[in-house]
């Protein structure tokens, strides 16, 4: 007996491991799947902005996807010339990204009655929207649905070269009266007090004839309300600038001029002149921001204040949870708040707000424009999104180049301008 | 006998092992020799079709740059226009360069492009020419440093990476005309998804877009960008033909793209032998535990078959060593254990013999038969047997004639000496007690011949010794003892 147990030892050994053996061919004649990639939901993001905009985009989303291995984000981004176009394409062809940064004006041009975009109300269990106020998620409400939520507020600023400046021994200026009489003082040596671009040229254009006439180029009903005589008002002032060595004509004009010294001030988003801000700032010049000009001193009429970016979601979204868990990093996450800084200036959510007021290094012009931007929350109105009608940009731009360039009168290029206006808006 | 038997059973089951153990080392190394080989090929093969994949996917992508910039003919004004001819008014520049701004619109429009415009040679820019581009020149020298990447002077085009210290973009730039360039520029990150394809399968594959002089420009390797690619991957990447090639240390794979940048796809040796480690270490212990299985199984059947020889064997050796009637040593064998133990002794090591003769056997044999004898014969080997221990042999030299041999070699003379006589007195006692019958009929008793030796003497002067000595007791009387210490002549 104890000699068959003696047998039985080896022999069980013996068909373990054959048993192991034939169990791995077994796995070999099997059909078997190799998994590369875990399943993951394809979320698409598209943006417009500058380079720091672009990079803090890819860098904030490749920290997303790591900590989110589920999540795909395909991106779509370009600068903001020709993005309008690039989103209204894929607004009517309904192949728009998930997730969007969408400008202001455009909530009411493709979803004025909430139907445009997906109801982030619903979501509330990815987004927190405990940290924005009833008031910063009004703004992005159509028709009682939260159509976008707004990143921060903005509004024209002017940012100014203090050193170019001091070294003419002149004050920042507080008023046009102040911009005339410092390109008095520069213009000796070919420097131009302020510069502007495109868009910034038509709101510093339209602010001025406000706070002249009185009276809104668009009506608080989204119509136009001005006639060729108030646009003739507009060239001509375009004219005393650029005669007066103020600006340059504006199609000349370009960031670089502010860089190099050319020009010693600059209309610009928030986000700009503290990109700029920075450039001198390396250069060893001091960067100030100046209060909004007006025909007197503290005058905020004809200025108007907007969320500067909101972010949407496609109404067509295959994964609006997804979605949502990649606004909810754009929006309220400690990591990309840190990367993102005030780039797109200081956030409206409270919590990204603190980690930014608490990490980021924030230079003294930046609260200067902050202190604008917050000081003007209760004086300065909401823009109409009308006012950032491309079309209507274009516009006037053209019309103001007819006219300084001498290719055409003024009543000529009034009434083309208004006929373009009314083009554009209907 | 048996022992030698023993000893070629060992040597057979050590040779049978060692064989066995070869064998099973030999059918474990070629296999995994065979399979280390093919892995490195399948590793080759799928480097070279994943670098292929990897090549079209780029070039498609640098060709849709190239196609976009192309495009831009389509509208004579991009080519016609040179700011440098001095016939144009501000105001028609203005016309001229809304209308190239819109081109550059409509084809850049879905494309993920940083910069993308033309450049002049007076420093003028039209389209989306960056900031940040823009800022980087700002004393100039931006169209001069373009011009200068045009490599390919058929179509005036060129790839180009790092302006300014920008590592993360592509620069293509195409001649217009005498004083305007093209240039679109793009994130490296836009192709970051084709490099980590190769994650999937090892993270240890290292993927580089480099150019002519070896400078990495996009990798799956971060910190490499921007900086020369190693040394000895270089020596190993081919600079005009796709190709794979190995050395001890790599497998090196590269691919030309269409724009004359190269995909260099290296993987370490060490990588793919790690790979083999585990089916190395299942093999190795799969084959020492069948190669242990297969020891036991065949020694446990040896053992089992050669049972029976063992049998015979014993059988053999006793009939051939052991006296049949007495069941005690033969002559033959007595003498042989006795002059084995004697070779071991050592110079002042005590022995002791003892002859033991049986006195008027012959009466037995005459009245009682010689059966009878035998049985007196055999009762006699069983009374030394039961008085035997571990220090002494017995053997039955011939008729009622019997010897023992004792190793006293571990007590001194003297004790060596009342053992001698103890054993003796015993002897005698128990035949006398054991055969007291035989002993009042005929006389039957024994004479014995006792020596002790305290140095080295060799047997058959020890039997002569004790032989004497038994026959003195015969001569003297029988039924009695007589002993003799043999000593040196100084002890």
């Amino acid at each position: 007996m104890g000699l068959k147990k003696i047998y039985i030892i080896p022999i069980l050994a013996l068909s373990v491991l054959t048993a192991c053996s034939l169990a791995d061919f077994k796995n070999l004649r099997t059909p078997a799947e190799l998994v590369y990639e875990e399943k993951t939901a394809e979320v698409g993001f598209s943006w417009w902005g500058t380079e720091e905009r672009h990079r803090d985009y890819i860098e904030g989303l490749e920290k997303f996807k790591r900590l989110n291995p589920d999540i795909k984000v395909d991106v779509s981004y370009g600068v903001w010339d020709g993005f309008e176009k690039r989103n209204r394409i894929a607004m009517v062809s309904k192949t728009a990204a998930d997730v969007m940064l969408i400008n202001y004006s455009w909530l009411d041009k493709y979803s004025a009655d909430g139907e445009g975009y997906y109801d982030l109300s619903t979501l509330s269990d990815y987004i927190d929207l405990d940290q924005f106020s009833e008031e910063d998620l009004s703004y992005g409400t159509r028709n009682g649905k939260l159509n976008a939520i707004p990143i921060a507020y903005n509004t024209t600023l002017f940012f100014y070269n203090e050193s170019i400046y001091n070294r003419y021994d002149l004050e920042i200026p507080q008023s046009w009266e102040d911009l005339f009489a410092a390109a008095e003082v520069m213009g000796k040596d070919g420097i131009y007090p302020m510069g502007m671009v495109k868009k910034q040229f038509f709101l510093t254009m339209a602010a001025h004839y406000e706070q002249e006439s009185g009276q809104r180029i668009i009506s608080e009903d989204g119509k136009l309300n001005l006639d060729a005589e108030g646009a003739g008002a507009m060239l001509e002032f375009y004219k005393k600038l650029v005669d007066a060595r103020v600006i340059k004509p504006v199609d000349s004009f370009e960031a670089n001029s502010f860089l190099n010294g050319e020009t010693a001030g600059i209309a610009s988003w928030f986000n700009d002149g503290v990109k700029y801000g920075k450039f001198l700032d390396s250069k060893g010049e001091k960067v100030r921001c100046g209060p909004l000009l007006g025909i007197k001193r503290k005058d905020y009429r004809g200025w108007y204040k907007k969320p500067a970016t909101l972010y949407a979601m496609s109404k067509g979204t295959m994964h609006p949870q997804e979605s949502a868990r990649l606004m909810e990093y754009l929006l309220n996450d400690e990591d990309f708040a840190r990367i993102q800084g005030i780039e797109k200036g200081f956030p409206i959510s409270r919590k990204a707000d603190r980690i930014v007021q608490e990490y980021c290094n924030i230079p003294e012009y930046s609260i200067e424009a902050h202190d604008i931007i917050r000081a003007g929350s209760s004086k300065l109105e909401i823009m109409p999104s009308q006012m950032e009608n491309a079309n209507l940009i274009d516009a006037f731009c053209e019309a103001a180049d007819k006219y300084v360039y001498r290719e055409g009168d003024l009543n000529t290029c009034a009434s083309e301008m208004i006929n373009s206006f009314r083009e554009a808006l209907e | 006998m048996e022992n030698n038997y023993k000893s070629l059973r060992f040597r057979v089951i050590l040779l049978f092992s060692l064989i066995i153990f070869l064998l099973t080392i030999f059918i474990t190394a070629v296999p995994l020799r065979r399979s280390l080989d093919s892995l490195r090929t399948s590793f080759s093969d799928l480097m070279t079709s994943g670098t292929g994949q990897l090549g079209s996917n780029l070039d498609e992508n640098f060709e849709w740059v190239e196609k976009t910039a192309s495009l831009m003919f389509a509208d004579p004004i991009v080519y016609e226009y040179d700011p440098m001819k001095g016939y144009y008014t501000d105001y028609h520049k203005l016309q001229i360069e809304k209308q190239i701004y819109e081109s550059i619109e409509q084809l850049g429009i879905m494309g993920n492009y940083v910069d993308f415009g033309v450049i002049y040679s007076n420093g003028d820019r039209v389209g989306w020419i960056s900031e940040n581009l823009a800022s980087s020149y700002i004393n100039g020298g931006m169209y001069d440093d373009f011009a200068s990447c045009i490599t390919n002077e058929t179509d005036g085009s060129g790839w180009s990476f790092g302006h300014n210290g920008n590592y993360d973009k592509f620069y293509y730039v195409k001649r217009v005309n005498e004083h305007a360039l093209i240039m679109i520029s793009f994130y490296s990150s836009e192709i970051d998804e084709y490099f980590r394809i190769s994650d999937k399968v090892s993270d240890e594959i290292t993927i580089s877009l480099v150019d002519d002089n070896d400078e990495v420009l996009y990798s799956n390797d971060d910190l490499t960008i921007g900086m020369k690619l190693d040394r000895e991957i270089a020596n190993l990447a081919s600079k005009d033909t796709d190709s794979t090639k190995f050395d001890k240390n790599h497998i090196v794979t590269t691919c030309r793209c269409k724009n004359g940048w190269r995909l260099v796809c290296s993987i370490p040796q060490e990588i793919i032998n790690s790979r083999t480690v585990r089916v190395q270490h299942f093999t190795l212990i799969f084959a020492a535990l069948s190669c242990i299985v297969f020891l036991i199984i065949a020694n446990l059947l040896y053992f089992r078959l050669s049972r029976p020889f063992e049998g015979m064997m014993t059988d053999l050796n006793r009939q051939a060593n052991y006296d049949s009637l007495s069941n005690v040593l033969n002559k033959g064998a007595f003498e042989a254990e006795s002059k084995k133990h004697i070779e071991r002794l050592k110079s002042g090591d005590c022995i002791g013999f003892l002859m033991i003769d049986m006195d008027n056997f012959k009466q037995i044999n005459d009245n009682l038969g010689h059966e009878y004898g035998d049985e007196v014969i055999q009762r006699l080997g069983g009374l030394l047997r039961e008085m035997s221990s571990n220090d002494n042999t017995i053997g039955r030299l011939g008729g009622d004639e019997f010897a023992v041999y004792f190793d006293l070699s571990k007590v001194s003379i003297v004790s060596a000496e009342r053992q001698m006589h103890d054993y003796v007195d015993q002897l005698i006692y128990n035949f006398s007690a054991k055969f007291s019958e035989e002993h009042r009929r005929f006389g039957l008793s024994l004479s014995c011949g006792a020596v002790v030796a305290a140095y080295s003497v060799d047997y058959d002067e020890l039997y002569r010794q004790a032989d004497d000595t038994m026959y003195q007791s015969k001569r003297t009387g029988k039924n009695k003892a007589t002993y003799k210490l043999i000593v040196k002549e100084n002890d």
